[in-house]
């Protein structure tokens, strides 16, 4: 930044440092009376003053007309001006256009010398073609300067840097006045201005007298001037072009009768140029916080409110009222604790303008958010201005407040949690992940579990198992089967056995003995026959077996009856039926049996 | 997958006795490939990683971290190659879908890729939930156990037993079957090398065979085709969009 800086400075030097030029032209060759052409001074550099020449015989209708252009070619810069005026020839004839000269760097240079010859221009075209009575015909002459004047009038002649004044551009007339033209407007440098509006449309006109004539004046225009630095200053003049009613001798008895016959003139006029002493600011007691304002000031402090909440707000206001150059006041040093958040101040401006100057008030209004509850003291506030009238630098202090904050209010939206205040996170820039650090568990391709001989085996051992199972179950379910087919088969030998024995007991006599025989033997058929083991035999679930396995009823009763017989003559001798019957109806039945295929 | 990984712990060490010694040399080299990589030194960090390959360790985290070590290497249909290898292994990791997304940005070819269908995708996830050694021993723990149960069917002698034995069986089989099939859809999925990642700066793609057909479109390096069918040196690709054609074989490098 710096470099930048010194290469802006060597810039400027070099525009400085290249030579110094200045040519002169002319608009145009042909050149006749009353029609304007342009004389035009070309300034190759950097000219610090310009001095044009007198223009003698000519009048100036406008100018100098200023134009700068700069051009850097390969870090040369040149700068060029031209300053122009619109010159009007009142007579034919020969001019000389003096040299005009321009000052830089405390040398001078000057321009040519232009002679141009002016012609006399076809007649009755010399009033000016833009004049608004269109009939003007005459120019001024040197006597009707005393009739018709500006004059810049300024409240003070002498001031302090800062310290406002009022001037005036009043007209001065004892002539009628047709018309007027608008001129230059004053440019007024040095000072910070302000056109003074009226809000009266109508022109007062006054009566004034100046050197021991009558006038009638107005104030064209009024500005209210601030100067901007110290030193002798000028009021620039003001120029405008007005055309006058001028009664012209006659004659002709006739006119004179009617009040004669009059001419409109063109008056070409312009105020003269007002010095101004501005003073420099007095350096002894300049207090610290001076920071350029003059006038008479008053200066007052306010909050709206001492207590308040965390997270409310409240509003510091300085106000400085007064008349002086309110509109350049910047808001004096304020010193707020940081914890109360703080924010630029708003600008509230009640002025008035008028010819006395600017008057009004200035108020600095600062809005705090307290983010913590506590006491906060703000210090007084100091107002610096400088007093013209006294001479003297004022010093004013504002109060001081003490505002005590309570603990904020959860419910209240806070700036800090507002949901407008937060902020996606933003993503700077993007990148793989990082590498997989944790050590996996490593096995060589193939040497898993699935697909190895184990979890083969494993699946395998499943249905195996189960085969194995299937094949031993039903193994020993037939083998089951096998047994009770055997003692089936043998039931009726073991039962003819028990028959055979009881008929060696019939023989003998034995009746206990052979009804037993036959018990055992109906019994132990019966038992063979459907596979009952000896201990769950007894009547009813023999019968139950029986009739399970579809056995005839007849042949049940006969069972039934046939044990019940057995069992009563084992204890009792039986009557109706004798041992032999006995013996035929079991024989019968093992034999009914046998060919039922129970 | 942890908690299943830790639950089967012991069946591991059971199975595979062998495996506990043979683990030193892999962890130390991992161990030094990542300490490398750490200290910036990505051409040693690659070759430890690579030796891991070479002895038969096709792990996918070491597949990953040689797709990261060839990225910050600037080789990127390496990179690729190895992000699909190890996402092949394990689909469900976010670290390597995430980079293998961010590299893909840097290839050549823009292919928008047909979306899944979701039934596909739910499988996938599935099948990848759990590591196809967990999924064995399930598989097996359950197929035995419905075994037990028929064969308990088979003695038992009261009927209530015998039929809740039978359901129970039956039920415990499919559930076997249905893991067993689980299983191997992960074994293919990890098996199965239809993949291709194009190597060549840039592949012409031909409707036939052979160098003087027609070519069809150009793809370039980095660009993950499928392969569909084989012949000599050509391979007839498919293009996640839906292309089809053949390319040089020596173009492209299998998954």
């Amino acid at each position: 930044m710096r470099y930048v800086v010194i290469l802006c400075l060597l810039w400027g030097h070099a525009a400085h440092g290249q030579d110094l030029t200045v040519t002169a032209s002319v608009s145009q060759a042909d050149i006749t009376t009353g029609i304007p052409f342009e004389v035009r001074f070309t300034v190759n550099g950097q000219a610090e003053k310009f001095h044009p020449p007198a223009f003698e015989g000519l009048r100036v209708v406008s100018g100098p007309n200023q134009s700068t252009s700069m051009r850097s070619i390969n870090g040369k810069t040149t700068v060029s001006m031209s300053l122009g005026y619109r010159l009007v020839a009142e007579k034919p004839g020969q001019y000389t256009i003096q040299s005009a000269a321009v000052e830089a760097n405390g040398k001078t240079v000057r321009s040519q010398a232009l002679t141009v010859i002016v012609k006399q221009g076809s007649g009755g075209n010399s009033g000016g073609t833009n004049g608004t009575s269109g009939r003007a015909d005459t120019r001024s002459s040197a006597s009707a300067s005393k009739q018709i004047f500006i004059r810049a009038v300024p409240d003070k002649r002498e001031v302090y840097q800062g310290q406002q004044l009022t001037v005036s551009y009043k007209l001065y007339t004892n002539v009628q006045i047709t018309g007027n033209m608008p001129g230059k407007m004053p440019a007024l440098n040095g000072f910070w201005s302000r056109p003074l509006e009226s809000t009266d449309r109508r022109t007062e006109w006054t009566e004034e007298v100046v050197d021991g004539v009558r006038y009638e004046t107005t104030v064209l225009q009024q500005y209210i001037l601030f100067p901007e630095r110290s030193g002798q200053l000028q009021i620039d003049p003001m120029e405008m072009t007005f055309v006058i009613r001028e009664p012209v001798a006659s004659n002709d008895p006739f006119d004179r009768f009617f009040g004669g016959s009059y001419r409109e003139v063109e008056h070409d006029l312009k105020s003269p140029v007002i010095p101004i002493t501005v003073r420099p600011l007095p350096a002894e007691g300049k207090p610290a916080g001076f920071d350029g304002a003059v006038g008479n000031f008053t200066f007052t402090t306010a909050v709206d409110r001492t207590e308040l909440k965390a997270n409310d707000a409240v509003n510091y206001t300085l106000k400085i009222s007064g008349s002086g150059n309110l509109q350049l006041i910047n808001a004096p040093h304020v010193r707020i604790p940081e914890a109360i958040e703080r924010y630029d101040p708003k600008v509230n401006d009640q002025l008035s303008e008028s010819a006395s100057g600017v008057s009004g008030s200035r108020e600095f209004t600062y809005l705090m958010i307290p983010r913590h509850e506590g006491s906060y003291t703000l210090p007084p506030v100091s107002f610096s201005y400088f007093d013209p009238a006294a001479k003297r630098y004022v010093t004013l202090q504002g109060d001081p407040y003490s505002l005590q904050v309570a603990k904020g209010d959860g419910s209240q939206p806070t700036v800090g949690f507002a949901p407008g205040a937060q902020r996606d996170v933003k993503v700077l820039d993007n990148d793989i992940r990082y590498i997989k650090t944790r050590t996996p568990r490593f096995s060589t391709a193939g040497s898993g579990f699935w697909g190895s001989v184990g979890f083969v085996v494993l699946l395998l051992a499943g249905p195996v198992l189960f085969a194995v199972a299937w094949v031993y179950r039903n193994r020993q379910r037939a083998q089951n089967r096998d047994a009770g087919a055997v003692r089936n088969r043998n039931a009726n030998k073991a039962a003819a056995k028990h028959l055979a024995l009881a008929r060696t007991h019939l023989h003998a006599g034995d009746r206990k003995l052979f009804y037993e025989a036959v018990y055992k033997g109906l019994y132990g058929y019966v038992a063979d026959k459907l596979n009952i083991p000896g201990a769950a035999l007894n009547k009813a679930y023999i019968s139950e077996q029986l009739r399970e396995r579809g056995a005839a009823e007849e042949i049940i009763t006969r069972v039934e009856e046939t044990f019940e017989l057995c069992e009563m003559a084992r204890f009792a001798p039986l009557s109706g039926i004798s041992e032999t019957d006995v013996y035929e109806k079991a024989r019968q039945l093992i034999n009914d049996m046998e060919h039922e295929k129970i | 997958m942890i908690w299943n990984m830790r639950r089967f712990n012991f069946l591991w060490l059971i199975l595979l006795p062998a495996f506990a010694a043979a683990a030193e040399h892999p962890d130390s080299l991992f161990a030094e490939g990542n300490r490398l990589y750490a200290a910036g030194d990505y051409e040693g960090a690659a070759t430890c990683y690579e030796a891991l390959v070479t002895d038969g360790y096709h792990e996918a985290a070491v597949y990953y971290n040689l797709g990261n070590t060839h990225f910050k290497l600037h080789n990127l249909a390496q990179s690729i190659l190895y992000y699909e290898k190890a996402r092949k292994l394990d689909p469900g990791d976010p670290d390597i879908r995430e980079n293998l997304a961010f590299v893909n940005l840097g290839i050549t070819d823009r292919i928008q890729p047909l979306p899944e269908f979701f039934i596909d995708s739910w499988w996938r996830g599935l099948v990848f939930s759990a590591s196809l050694t967990t999924w064995s021993v399930i598989a097996v723990v359950c197929w035995l156990l419905a075994f037990g149960l028929l064969i308990w069917y088979l003695y038992a002698w009261q009927p209530r037993v015998k039929r809740a034995a039978f359901y129970g069986g039956v039920a415990t089989l499919a559930l076997a079957l249905l893991v067993l099939v689980v299983a191997y859809s992960q074994h293919r999925m990890q098996v199965d090398n239809d993949g291709a990642v194009v190597f060549s700066g840039q592949a012409t793609v031909r409707s036939a065979p052979s160098e003087s057909e027609k070519a069809l479109f150009v793809i370039h390096e980095g660009t993950k085709v499928r392969v569909v069918e084989r012949a000599d040196d050509w391979l007839r690709v498919s293009l996640p969009n839906g292309h089809q054609g053949w390319i040089r074989s020596d173009a492209v490098e299998m998954i």
